[in-house]
C-alpha cells in the first residue's frame, strides 16, 4: 500500500517522499502487471525513467489514461495498490472533539455547563463561577494536541499538586454517553465541549485504573464533594469560604449586608463565587408548628452547590442571582420551579431560613 | 426423639414460614416530587424491574414498586436528589455497588436494616426526556447473605 501527498509524474509536484514511494512500489510490480524492467532506481526524482514506468503501468492495465502522472486520489494510484495487494488506508475520521469546538464564540462561560445525571454539582457549578469570572483559568488549562487528538488538562490535586491529565477522544465520547456536564448529550452537536473536558479529567484523576475506562473515577467524584475540593482542583487554590457571621453592632440587617457587600466585591474583581445551601432550620414557633405552617422555604436545592451569578443591592439586602448547574430549575421541590436556570433569592432570607451553608470564593 | 417434640419443631417452622412471608417490609419511602405523576404498571414497568432485578445481582429482591411518569423538564439528577435529600434527614445513606457504572446505571439503593428503597429509571434513557420512575422497595434476599 502506497499513499502520497500529491501528484507524481509527468506535471505533477513531485515531492521527494511521494516520488520515492512511487518508485519503491513500482519496483515491487511483476514486469508482466506493468512494472518497470529495469527496476528504477529509488532516489526520489521524477526523471524519465520514472515517468516512462508510471505510462507503462497505466498502459499494461486497462482503463487507465496513460498521461505519466499519479493523482492522490487517481486512479492509477488505486490500481497501483490494487497491484500491491491492498487498498489505501481509509482516512482516520475526523475527532468530534478539538480546540475549534472548545468554547462558544465569547469563551467559556457558565451557560455551558448542563449537569444532567452526575452527582458533581461541587465541582461543575466550580467550574461554571470560574469559567464566568476567570474564563483564562479555564482556557489556560485545557490544551489540544492535533496529532493525537487528545486534550491535556492541567488539574490540582487535594495538596495542591499540578496534575496533567491526557484526556482521549474515547474518553470524551464516554463522558458524553454517561450524560457527563456538558450540553453535548443533551443537543446531540459538539459544540462548547469543554465541560465534558474538564469533568472527564477530573474523572480520571481519581481513577485507580483508567486503562479499564473510568467508572471508577465517576463513581468517586460523584459521592459529593466540597466546594473548595472542587476550586482547588481547578485553580489550585481552595480559596475563601465567607459565611455569615451575626455582629452585634449591626444587628441582623447590617450583618447580612456586610456579607453581601463581601461578596459582591469579590465579584467585581472577577473572583469565580459558589454558593453552598443546605436544608432550612425549623424556625416556626409554637403556634406555627401546632396550626401545621410549613417551614419557611429559600427556594433552593438544599445540599447543592450553585454558581453565583450576580449581587445587587436591594435596600438594605442583597439579591443573590445563582445558576443551577442542572441548567434548570425544574424539580427544586420547593414551590417556585421555574424552567430559567438562573434564580434570584434574598441573601436576608437564605439567612433567616438557615439555607445558607456558605459562599466559596476562588483566590484568583 | 419423642413425637410431640418433633411436632412442635414444624408448627414452630410452618408459623416462622408463614410470618416471613406475611411481614410487610417496613423501610422510610421519599415523596416523590410533585412533577411526577403516579401510573400503574405496564410492560415498560415490568422492563425496569427487570433491569432492576439485574443490577441487584441477588443482594436484594423487589418486594413491591410504585411508577411515576417525569417530563422531560425534571433532569433525572433532581428526581436523584430529592431522594437523597429526603434520606439524608433520616440519616440514611446511599450504598454503591462495585459493579455501578454512573451515567449507565440509574439503580440508586438506600439500605435499611436487612431491607433496602431504591429509585430508578431505565438504562439509556434521556435526561431530558419524558421517563419512568420506579420507587422500590427491596427485601434482603437470603440466597445471596449466606
Amino acid at each position: 500500500m502506497v499513499n502520497i501527498s500529491a501528484s507524481v509524474g509527468q506535471g505533477g509536484l513531485n515531492k521527494h517522499a511521494d516520488v520515492l514511494a512511487i518508485q519503491q512500489a513500482l519496483n515491487r510490480i511483476l514486469p508482466n502487471q506493468g512494472g518497470p524492467a529495469p527496476k528504477l532506481k529509488e532516489d526520489g526524482l521524477a526523471g524519465p525513467k520514472t515517468i516512462g514506468a508510471i505510462t507503462r503501468l497505466q498502459r499494461a492495465n486497462v482503463g487507465l489514461a496513460a498521461d505519466g502522472r499519479i493523482d492522490v486520489h487517481g486512479p492509477t494510484l488505486a490500481r497501483l495498490n490494487s497491484l500491491l495487494g491492498s487498498k489505501p488506508a481509509p482516512q482516520p475520521p475526523a475527532p468530534k472533539f478539538t480546540d475549534k469546538n472548545l468554547y462558544a464564540p465569547g469563551g467559556p462561560t457558565a451557560n455551558d455547563i448542563k449537569q444532567d445525571v452526575f452527582g458533581d454539582c461541587y465541582f461543575v457549578a466550580t467550574l461554571g463561577a470560574v469559567a464566568q469570572e476567570n474564563p483564562k483559568i479555564i482556557k489556560e488549562a485545557i490544551y489540544y494536541d492535533p496529532n493525537s487528538q487528545q486534550f491535556r488538562v492541567r488539574l490540582y490535586d487535594m495538596k495542591g499538586h499540578v496534575k496533567y491529565l491526557w484526556v482521549t477522544q474515547t474518553e470524551l465520547q464516554d463522558n458524553v454517553n454517561r450524560q457527563g456536564g456538558s450540553y453535548v448529550d443533551n443537543t446531540g452537536v459538539y459544540e462548547r465541549t469543554w465541560p465534558a473536558v474538564i469533568e472527564t479529567a477530573y474523572a480520571k484523576l481519581f481513577d485507580t485504573n483508567p486503562q479499564d475506562g473510568l467508572g471508577e473515577g465517576y463513581s468517586k467524584i460523584i459521592k459529593g464533594g466540597w466546594p473548595s475540593d472542587a476550586m482547588m482542583a481547578i485553580t489550585g487554590n481552595a480559596g475563601t469560604q465567607v459565611t455569615y457571621h451575626y455582629y452585634l453592632t449591626l444587628g441582623t440587617y447590617g450583618s447580612v449586608a456586610l456579607l453581601g457587600a463581601k461578596v459582591s466585591t469579590s465579584l467585581q474583581q472577577h473572583k469565580g463565587v459558589t454558593l453552598w445551601s443546605v436544608p432550612e432550620v425549623d424556625s416556626r414557633s409554637l403556634w406555627q408548628k401546632l396550626s401545621g405552617a410549613p417551614i419557611p422555604q429559600d427556594g433552593l436545592v438544599d445540599n447543592h452547590v450553585y454558581t453565583v451569578v450576580s449581587m445587587a443591592l436591594n435596600g438594605t439586602d442583597w439579591n443573590v442571582t445563582v445558576r443551577n448547574p442542572w441548567g434548570t430549575n425544574m424539580g427544586v421541590g420547593e414551590g417556585q420551579d421555574t424552567k430559567s436556570a438562573t434564580m434570584t433569592v434574598s441573601l436576608r432570607n437564605l439567612v433567616a431560613t438557615g439555607g445558607l451553608k456558605a459562599f466559596q470564593v476562588s483566590n484568583q | 426423639m419423642r413425637p410431640w417434640k418433633n411436632a412442635s419443631i414444624v408448627v414452630a417452622l410452618a408459623m416462622s414460614a408463614w410470618g416471613c412471608g406475611m411481614a410487610e417490609i417496613k423501610v422510610f419511602q421519599p415523596k416523590p416530587l410533585d412533577n411526577l405523576k403516579e401510573v400503574p404498571a405496564t410492560d415498560d414497568s415490568k422492563k425496569l424491574d427487570a433491569e432492576v432485578t439485574a443490577f441487584l445481582r441477588n443482594q436484594y429482591a423487589i418486594a413491591s414498586a410504585r411508577y411515576y411518569q417525569a417530563p422531560g423538564e425534571i433532569p433525572w439528577i433532581a428526581i436523584s436528589k430529592s431522594v437523597q435529600n429526603q434520606m439524608a434527614e433520616k440519616s440514611i445513606q446511599r450504598t454503591m455497588f462495585d459493579w455501578y457504572e454512573p451515567g449507565i446505571d440509574f439503580v440508586e439503593v438506600y439500605p435499611e436494616g436487612k431491607n433496602a428503597f431504591a429509585v430508578a429509571m431505565p438504562t439509556g434513557t434521556k435526561s431530558n426526556a419524558d421517563k419512568l420512575v420506579g420507587f422500590y422497595i427491596l427485601s434482603a434476599n437470603a440466597a445471596a447473605k449466606k
